[in-house]
């Protein structure tokens, strides 16, 4: 799991192996890209060299005053060669850029798609964080797998030209051995030393071009991190929308233009650019350079040689053909493949991410189905700290939760409440202690099946922008009118009404122009529609209502007992008063179970915690009476 | 309608008009990249000459039977010409590339900015979010963002140009007849592939469309904050599922377009087989005649070719600058927008008397879009908030309290009517002066990614004023929970800029933006919503520091827990964009209106007499 920077020097050996890595798993996404798009370039690179060939062939014709008719047959059926080569070679290589464009896409969101199913615990873990990081880094110069396909593709091609040119240009081996000229094997020796100089020159611009391009991606210094975050940052929408009242209101618009385009335009930043260029305009120069060496060197020895009277016109053109493109292939190859080396190294980390192996134990027990739906768990002296936390959020906690119990937890926040449910539906797992199912550790059943048994609302649930019907039904396929009911049930029943296509809509208008935007209101009740229509045994709401006006939050409680039926419900909220639908009510306090009991029970004990909360907010609705003394008891007399 | 003028405005701009765009703003930004390129049009068109001759040279040299040392000479001095200019062609070519390309951050930054000096609602509103959307579309994208398409298509365009001229002069020579029929021969290849070209940016429509879907699966993938539903709910399949469709709509649309790009190079496959016969039979029989030389023939042959090419290469520049400038005139029209007023008139903040008196008079509106929801409409609203008065507006969901919180900051503008403070119209104000009269915490908000003191002062680090700073922190009861995380004013907020970033948590964030109010400190104070994600003691310790909060300014409070009316001096019910019901929190219980009913379904559970289900039905004597 090499996910160091970009520019520390590797062994070649490593280099090889990161290419066959990112190679092996380009042959697991499509096991024939390789094999036929050589096909199609072994074909294609054919073509100028049966140019070539003809073209000698003519010009000999012209000296040798051969008959024009056969001249044409040759060059009739030769054109008609070349064409048919174009054509095979075309039609492979286009099927092949559809089959590229779906790997390019599969590939671009495999760092997502791991997402689904990467530990809960891992998911926001530094070393996830980083290697995202690393792989939004490694990719911003990139072109990330097309990247390595198109210098892979470039070698291939580059190869097969050697070949090519080898073959085409072997006479000119032949009479090159048979020459006595002093002249020509010093032109051959200029031009061969011009070559290699060249092939130095441009590994070192193109070394020091990426030194001061991925400069900004591997320096660790504040100052070059502040640029790659001023253009996310001036790129990211969200923050615009959801900060344009408070920037304008609070003046910040100095603020932001101090974040970005000065950032963006400042000096210290664009400099490593500006070396990169030149850098990049060195290689350039020296590569075009070489090429044209070779090229205008190839005809220079070649007529050398043909003016001692070894070579025919026509050979000129083919030899000196062959040879010039013989020294760029052979430049082309020594230069492309540090670049595919280059390629397959920024796949690293993304490659990294992609076999990251979950910790978490996965248990094989089946979770029984039972129609009763009598599920029992308890916690036993669970311990959770969250990782890198300084502080555990749960302590030594116990509790149990038996079938169709209603439980409310109340606390303040940071107290734990949120951090149980996470345990509760196995999230993470607990340091210390364990939690068992009907009297078995939940680690030992498979996953998928036990999340089966929850339906839960986080306090920061998320929809998505697809069809509200998906959005409940978390499923391309769906029931309508449990959808629809479910929906009713959460009080989303008029809006629903007034929506044109219905469950259909888009949430939104991210997928869809004709989405609709919602409230935070209408999000909580759609979010508790698709818990109802999971139907598990246990229903767990986080702080459902804090978006809903006070009659919306009473409809929502007055159908608690309807939502929740017979089901096991856990009810978390900072307003107390919905602690009333429970019979029993939980008080955590800084990761403790401090108090466990009816309303009454509770708010009897004066020095509880649970008195405390309940006055903080009974307070203020309570009547004055006559005297303007406060009537201060919550407890039911 | 409006909407729909900006919609062609768009399309407006010629490709010509729209590469004056890039060279003005390269001339400002990055002179070098306008050198560069016009180096790279010189030397490429130039270019191309050099290689056909050097075959001919060669050849006529051989045929000649030159003296070895003048043939040495003669080739090596042209080879090494050629061989400078290759080289400087691709060397400007390459090194522009950097240069161009880092201002594509710029100009986000420029479009960036440019979307905070809109009026707010112009911001907010669909259609320039749309355009927005596309702005970043057409400067994202590296190589094949609007922005590096323009500026390359622009000079390939005239170095082909220049070369098809050049190659058209040195073909005259060979026979005027034949260059006619290589004119034709462009031009049906020109008529080609320009259908082509339309069938392309056909396409173009539905292609943006499947990649903002798999952009849309991928995102939602890929969100961190979704982890736990997904879980949960066993959303896998789900995404997976939507996934792979929006890949197969791609894959559909790429296979189309394969299918078209192969047929077109067929056919010019074809019709370059067709052309060279006709070149190689042409020139045959000119050498049998006398007139070509072997040297001549490779020239000919190879300006016969290239000359092709370079039809083609035009064309191709051509559909790239097209295509790329559909982009650009997104950029512009973005960049275009008309802008708020924030400098100019005549009204100073500093001189009316504090705290003010905001009167709202006959105001009207309504939102554009009809389509965003239930959305209230404001018609003929009267209301003074008067000078230190502490209002509260309470409503149920979807009442316009936002959208009355937003006239009045001027977030939106009145349809009719008008806003005065102290019997000054508001727009005598220029923005600037109007927004500093207002402290407020808005429901939704983030917190930016930058240092806690520019966070709180909306201002640059070194103008920050650390000590009121504290002072804020410490009234919003914040302070003592960073001192003991050791946070000080040059720590960074968030994890977006900073590994060992400061992340709050919700009650944390709104108490945070609370201190960023009283840090302002301005005459206006509105809280909408700000407590929302409190604890019932957190809760309460706001309630009870407001009226601190507030002394001696005019206040606004929304919220929907009703307790929080009780001190403040005016309760106003909004309902269906009106003012239903007006007075002290005494005198609408009184009234037994909808208040009362809502604070009677509250406060039921709180109540001492609590009986169960019976409570809540019960009213108000």
């Amino acid at each position: 799991m090499t996910t160091d920077d970009l520019l520390t020097k590797l062994p070649i050996r490593e280099h090889g192996r990161n290419i066959l890595k990112i190679i092996k798993y380009v042959r697991g996404l499509n096991r024939w890209y390789f094999p036929v798009v050589a096909v199609s370039l072994l074909l294609k690179t054919a073509v100028p060299y049966a140019e070539l060939m003809l073209t000698a062939y003519i010009l000999d014709g012209i000296g040798a005053h051969r008959e024009i008719g056969e001249m044409l047959a040759v060059i009739t059926g030769t054109t008609l060669a070349v064409m048919l080569l174009q054509f095979l070679s075309g039609a492979i290589w286009h099927r092949m850029e559809v089959h590229r464009e779906q790997m390019y896409y599969l590939y671009e969101c495999e760092t997502q798609t791991k997402m689904l199913d990467m530990d809960f615990s891992r998911i926001d873990s530094p070393k996830v964080k980083e290697l995202k990081d690393r792989i939004r880094k490694d990719n911003n110069w990139g072109a990330g797998i097309n990247g390595v396909l198109w210098s892979c593709n470039g070698v291939m091609e580059k190869g097969f030209q050697l070949i090519g040119a080898a073959v085409v240009g072997f006479p000119a081996a032949v009479i090159l051995l048979r020459t006595k000229t002093a002249a020509v094997w010093i032109l051959l020796a200029a031009l061969t030393a011009v070559q290699v100089v060249s092939v130095f020159l441009r590994m070192h611009f193109g070394r020091q071009r990426d030194r001061w391009r991925y400069h900004v991606a591997e320096s660790t210094g504040e100052k070059e991190e502040t640029y790659s975050f001023a253009w996310d940052f001036a790129a990211q929408e969200s923050y615009h929308y959801k900060n344009g009242k408070d920037i304008r209101i609070y003046g910040g618009y100095d603020l932001m233009a101090r974040w970005t385009t000065e950032v963006l335009r400042h000096k210290g930043f664009r400099r490593p650019m500006i070396k990169a260029s030149q850098n990049d305009a060195g290689e350039a120069f020296f590569g075009a350079a070489a090429g044209a060496a070779a090229n205008g060197g190839a005809y220079l020895i070649i007529v050398m040689i043909a003016l001692a009277g070894m070579v025919t016109v026509g050979n000129v053109v083919r030899l000196a053909g062959a040879f010039g493109r013989f020294l760029e292939a052979a430049a082309g190859v020594v230069h492309d493949v540090p670049v595919l080396a280059m390629a397959a190294r920024q796949q690293l980390s993304t490659l990294a991410l992609i076999h990251m192996e979950n910790e978490m134990y996965q248990g094989s027990l089946p979770v029984e189905k039972r129609s009763d739906g009598v599920y029992r768990i308890a916690f036993r002296n669970v311990t959770f700290r969250y990782p890198g936390a300084e502080k555990d959020a749960l302590k030594n906690f116990s509790m149990e939760l038996s079938v169709g119990e209603k439980l409310a937890i109340v606390g303040m926040n940071g107290s734990g409440k949120t951090t149980m449910i996470k345990l509760l539906c196995r999230l993470y797992d607990p340091q210390e202690g364990e939690i068992l199912l009907n009297g078995v550790d939940i680690r030992k059943f498979k996953q998928e099946e036990y999340s089966r048994l929850f339906s839960v609302v986080f306090q920061d649930f998320k929809l998505y922008p697809f069809p509200l019907a998906q959005n409940i039904a978390v499923s391309q396929d769906y029931d309508r009118e449990l959808a629809g009911k479910c929906l009713e049930d959460a009080g989303f029943g008029v809006r629903l009404a007034s929506m044109e296509k219905g469950l259909e809509t888009c949430l939104y208008k991210d997928y869809d122009d004709e989405g609709v935007e919602i409230s935070g209101g209408e999000a909580q009740k759609i979010a508790i529609a698709r818990a109802v229509y999971k139907d598990a045994p246990f229903i767990v709401l986080d702080e459902p209502t804090a978006a809903l006006d006070p009659l919306a939050e009473y409809g929502i409680y007055s159908n608690f007992d309807k939502i929740v039926g017979r089901k096991t419900a856990v009810y978390i909220s900072h307003r107390l008063s919905s602690c009333r639908f429970c019979e029993k009510i939980a008080v955590f306090h800084e990761g403790e179970l401090v108090q466990l009991g009816s309303h009454e029970e509770l708010a009897a004990d004066k020095n509880g915690k649970y008195y405390e909360l309940w006055r903080a907010q009974a307070q203020y609705y309570e009547e004055e009476d006559g005297q303007g003394r406060k009537q201060a008891s919550p407890v039911t007399s | 309608m409006e909407t729909q003028d900006k919609e062609q405005e768009w399309k407006h701009n010629s490709v010509i008009s729209d590469i004056w765009f890039y060279i003005r703003f390269y001339k400002k930004h990055e002179p070098f990249v306008l050198v560069f390129g016009g180096m790279e049009i010189i030397f490429g068109a130039v270019l191309p000459l050099f290689m056909i001759y050097l075959p001919k040279i060669a050849i006529d040299l051989v045929e000649r039977g030159e003296a070895p040392g003048k043939a040495f000479l003669t080739l090596g001095g042209f080879g090494l010409f050629t061989m400078l200019i290759c080289g400087a062609k691709k060397g400007v070519e390459a090194g522009k590339y950097n240069l161009y390309n880092t201002q594509r951050t710029n100009l986000i930054g420029m479009v960036f900015l440019k979307s905070l000096r809109l009026r707010y609602a112009d911001q907010e509103s669909g259609e320039n979010k749309k355009l927005h959307w596309k702005v970043y579309d057409a400067v994202w994208g590296g190589d094949w963002s609007s922005v590096s398409l323009m500026v390359q298509g622009t000079v390939d365009l005239c170095v082909n140009v220049l070369c098809f001229l050049l190659y058209s002069s040195v073909l005259v020579f060979l026979s005027v007849p034949m260059l006619a029929i290589l004119l034709a021969l462009a031009l049906f290849h020109y008529k080609m592939n320009m259908s082509h070209i339309r069938y392309e940016e056909s396409l173009r429509g539905q292609r943006a469309l499947a990649r903002k879907h798999f952009q849309c699966v991928e995102n939602a993938m890929g969100d961190v904050n979704g982890a736990k539903d997904i879980r949960i709910y066993g959303m896998k399949e789900w995404m997976t599922g939507l996934r792979d469709q929006t890949i197969g709509e791609l894959r559909k649309l790429s296979e189309q377009s394969k299918k078209k790009d192969a047929f077109y190079e067929r056919a010019g496959d074809a019709l370059a087989a067709a052309r060279n016969l006709g070149a190689y039979a042409y020139l045959l029989y000119q050498t049998q005649a006398g007139g070509v030389s072997a040297g001549e023939f490779v020239l000919y042959f190879g300006a016969i070719t290239g000359f092709s090419a370079f039809v083609n290469n035009t064309m191709s520049a051509l559909a790239t600058l097209r295509g790329a400038a559909n982009g650009t005139d997104h950029i512009r029209a973005y960049l275009d927008l008309p802008e708020e007023n924030r400098k100019e008139g005549s009204g100073r903040i500093d001189q009316i008397s504090f705290p003010p008196e905001i009167t709202f008079c006959h105001v009207g509106f309504s939102y554009q879009n009809a389509e965003e929801g239930d959305k209230p409409v404001f018609r003929d609203l009267n209301l003074t908030i008067r000078a230190g008065e502490r209002l509260a507006i309470v409503g149920v969901n979807g009442a316009g309290k936002t959208t009355l919180v937003k006239l009045l900051c001027g977030m939106i503008e009145p349809d009719e009517g008008r806003i005065l403070i102290n019997g000054i119209d508001r727009n005598e104000f220029p923005r600037e002066e109007w927004y500093r009269l207002f402290s407020i915490v808005f429901q939704e908000t983030l917190i930016l990614p930058f240092t806690v003191g520019e966070n709180l002062a909306m201002d640059r680090a070194e103008r920050v004023d650390e000590a009121r700073a504290w002072k804020a922190l410490e009234q919003a009861g914040l302070k003592q929970t960073f001192q003991k995380r050791g946070i000080h004013m040059r720590s960074y907020m968030t994890k977006t800029m900073a590994g060992d970033g400061i992340e709050l948590s919700g009650g944390q964030k709104q108490r945070f933006l609370l201190a960023r109010a009283l840090y302002k400190n301005a005459p206006v104070m509105v809280l909408d919503e700000p407590t929302a994600a409190l604890d019932p003691i957190a809760e309460s310790r706001v309630y009870d520091q407001y009226n601190q909060y507030t002394r001696g300014k005019t206040a606004v409070f929304i919220s929907h827990r009703l307790a929080s009316t009780k001190f403040s001096d005016r309760i106003i019910l909004l309902a269906d964009g009106k003012i239903a019901e007006t007075g002290t929190h005494e005198e609408l219980m009184r009234a037994g209106g909808d208040y009362a009913r809502m604070f009677e379904v509250q406060s039921s559970y709180y109540r001492k007499h609590f009986d169960g289900e019976e409570a809540v039905g019960e009213t108000e004597d």
